[in-house]
């Protein structure tokens, strides 16, 4: 029996029933995650404190500083809006030499209540 | 499932969103809402951005839908031209000009001054730039090569705007600052044929036929003046390729009053002097405010544009003339003796003073366009009462930070906010008692008040001619307490000073000479006093009041401090004499 239960933003149908794809435990927390890494500050109505606001970086340089800023902005963003998610470890990469620049986001987490460590990649682009 | 409508009304985003997430806590196919992350709460965000988005909008729809709800003045000058209204706009400052051609030409039937010919003046540091409205005409005087005439100047500039005429187009004045009284339109055949005809401002669809060359002015979204022709059942229409030409002033809106002296910027003639003298600039006005709209327009309704009974008549006047603090109006069948056929008008300015002939015929002219026609309005000054106030105090300064300078500046505030909430204007009354709540309330060091109040009436003494004097309190006086400002006779014997007293009812005239001598009555009674209604008489006399003086004070003490002005009479505060007094008391 699964304990949480999301819809797919895909808004994909089952191939059976009919009805929108469902998530379940692991993969809706691991979406639900990918989600608060996306969200930016003007996407919320009321509430620009509810983004990890990543894309505030987008344009600076790909420094230590940088860096530091942006894995303390994903830590605090898990940290109070994933309760269901414990953070193991966070890699940040700058990518340079491919294109489009970026920093490639190595997460990974432990479900909390579940012996399951999800990986979770993300890529901030420095290009739209 | 119905969605759970726990609070309808809200717009917040928060309960709105709170009632989606009781809505879905009702089902078992999801069971992530309450995460931040999750794709149902950002379905919900999305729902909740969307929901508010349209609660405001309509909201907002229904609060501008309506004359007192709405903010935007757009808004509000829709509802206003729903209702036939068209707000007031600004008032340029004008005046008078006389000017005088000498030594010039020989022979000439008149001189014209052209019309948009500029002017300058100062007020303070600013300089102000006038232009006459219409050409100008100086005819002989009589006096050989000698030329004169007056003619109106307003601050601004004259200015032209021209439209042609296409299916579908606005004519929309693109200056702001635009007097619209003085708007003059002319259409024209076409750009190749100048024939045409002057069009009028549409005051009336009675008086309108399809025939009639008129316009109906009004004020579009963004505060400019739009102008809209007929549509061939009222109003004669204008037709594609027409041009229509405006002309108006522009000016500096609620600037240029209180210039004494204006002269051409450039030189009008060739051959003579010229001379000009004009009356003190005055009459600029801001446009109508909101929330004056807002007034306005109730009083518009019942009152039909016309003027019939005598709150008509206030409304109309009030609405023309807004600088005027009050206006009252009644019929002369209420005077007495009885004046049939006329309208009686009193008029407050803001620094209380008498209307100015000029003015005066401006405000019947206005009126007399939209008044019965067998009843003739007539102004009348209205009669100032002025109160000094003296108020004694007992303070305990422990009560308060305050100390007693601090409690006689509020106490003169509270005084002086009195006079312009409750005073001021006609049919005002001065309720002690209500006074001095007020003070005591305005500290809690002040323990209680006492009021002493005097009436004060003026008058302006003639200085070379015998002249009687009449003046009213317009409330009964305590018996022996007229008295006034000290004054001077035609050629005192030695230096004395000298007041009116009341003596049992009669007016005397007490000498007290400035070398401490005893004082003395002078021969004669010089007038009564009738305490009941308030009203003095003087009897002939000249005399002169002390000089850095304009008038003569008389004071009264009333004999009830609660006092009521009735008919002309208008009450207000002397604050400048205000007197505070105070004891201390520590317990």
């Amino acid at each position: 029996m699964a304990i949480y239960t999301d819809i797919d933003l895909s808004l994909k149908k089952h191939p059976v029933t009919g009805d929108v794809l469902r998530l379940y435990d692991d993969v809706a927390v691991v979406r639900s995650i990918s989600h608060i890494l996306q969200v930016k500050s003007t996407d919320i109505a009321f509430h620009p404190e509810r983004a990890a606001s990543l894309d505030e970086y987008q344009f600076e340089l790909l420094d230590y500083v940088s860096m530091a800023r942006i894995e303390r902005m994903i830590r605090e963003a898990i940290n109070l809006y994933e309760p269901r998610a414990k953070i193991l470890a966070l890699d940040l990469t700058a990518v340079s030499d491919t294109l489009p620049p970026g920093i490639k986001i190595g997460l990974k987490v432990q479900v909390v209540n579940s012996n399951s460590v999800l990986q979770i990649d993300h890529y901030l682009s420095k290009v739209k | 499932m119905a969605i759970p409508l726990t609070d309808p009304a809200s717009l917040d985003a928060d309960r709105i969103k709170q009632s989606l997430i009781a809505f879905l806590k009702t089902q078992s196919e999801f069971s992530d809402y309450n995460f931040a992350g999750s794709g149902l709460n950002v379905l919900i965000d999305i729902l909740v951005a969307n929901t508010h988005y349209y609660a405001l909008y309509k909201a907002m729809i229904a609060n501008e839908s309506f004359l007192d709800s709405a903010i935007l003045r757009s808004s509000i000058i829709s509802r206003a031209n729903e209702r036939g209204y068209l707000p007031r706009g600004i008032i340029v400052a004008r005046s008078t000009v006389t000017a005088t051609l000498s030594n010039s030409t020989v022979g000439q039937l008149s001189m014209e001054i052209p019309k948009g010919s500029t002017f300058v003046g100062n007020y303070g540091n600013a300089q102000f730039y006038f232009s006459n409205t219409d050409s100008a005409a100086l005819l002989p005087t009589g006096i050989s090569g000698q030329y004169s005439g007056t003619f109106v100047v307003a601050e601004g500039y004259e200015t032209t705007t021209t439209f042609d005429v296409a299916p579908g187009s606005r004519y929309i004045l693109p200056n702001l600052g635009v007097d619209p009284s003085t708007i003059r339109v002319r259409v024209e055949t076409s750009r190749f044929n100048t024939n045409g005809e002057v069009f009028v401002n549409l005051s009336s669809l009675i008086t309108t036929d399809s025939l009639s060359p008129a316009y109906i002015l009004t004020e579009d979204e963004s505060g400019k003046y739009e102008i809209i022709f007929g549509n061939g059942v009222f109003g004669k229409p204008v037709s594609n390729g027409n041009v229509v030409i405006v002309s108006y002033h522009v000016s500096t809106p609620g600037a240029g009053n209180g210039i004494a002296t204006l002269s051409p910027t450039t030189q009008l003639f060739q051959v003579g002097d010229l001379t000009l003298t004009n009356t003190v600039t005055s009459g600029a006005e801001l446009g109508e405010t909101l929330l004056s709209i807002k007034e306005n327009v109730k009083r518009h309704i019942p009152q039909q544009n016309r003027c019939v009974v005598e709150s008509d008549y206030e409304t109309e006047i009030k609405k023309q003339f807004p600088q005027f603090k009050d206006v009252v109006a009644w019929g002369g069948e209420k005077n007495v003796p009885p004046v049939l056929g006329k309208t009686f008008i009193s008029v407050l300015t803001s620094d209380m003073m008498p209307l100015t002939r000029q003015m005066k015929s401006t405000v019947i002219t206005a009126i007399k366009r939209k008044n019965i026609t067998a009843i003739t309005p007539e102004i009348v000054d209205a009669l100032p009462t002025s109160i000094r106030v003296a108020a004694t105090l007992k303070v305990n300064l422990a009560l308060s930070n305050s100390t007693v300078q601090d409690i006689y500046s509020l106490v003169k505030t509270v005084i002086s906010n009195y006079d312009v909430a409750y005073l001021n204007k006609f049919k005002s009354k001065f309720v002690e008692s209500q006074l001095v709540t007020k003070i005591v309330e305005c500290s809690p060091s002040v323990i209680s008040a006492k009021l002493k109040v005097l009436l004060v009436s003026k008058i302006y003494p003639n200085l070379v001619k015998p002249t009687s004097y009449s003046m009213s309190f317009n409330a009964p006086i305590a018996p022996g307490s007229l008295t006034c400002d000290s004054f001077t006779i035609q050629n005192p014997t030695v230096a004395t000073d000298y007041k009116f007293v009341d003596a049992a009812g009669v007016v005397k005239i007490i000498a007290i000479p400035n070398n401490g001598a005893t004082t003395y009555f002078l021969n004669g009674n010089y007038g009564s006093i009738n305490y009941t209604t308030g009203e003095v008489q003087i009897s002939e006399v000249i005399i002169s009041p002390s000089a850095n003086s304009v008038g003569l004070s008389v004071f009264a003490t009333p004999a009830d401090q609660d006092i009521f002005s009735t008919g002309l009479h208008v009450l207000s505060i002397d604050t400048t004499n205000t007197v505070v007094t105070s004891q201390q008391i520590t317990s």
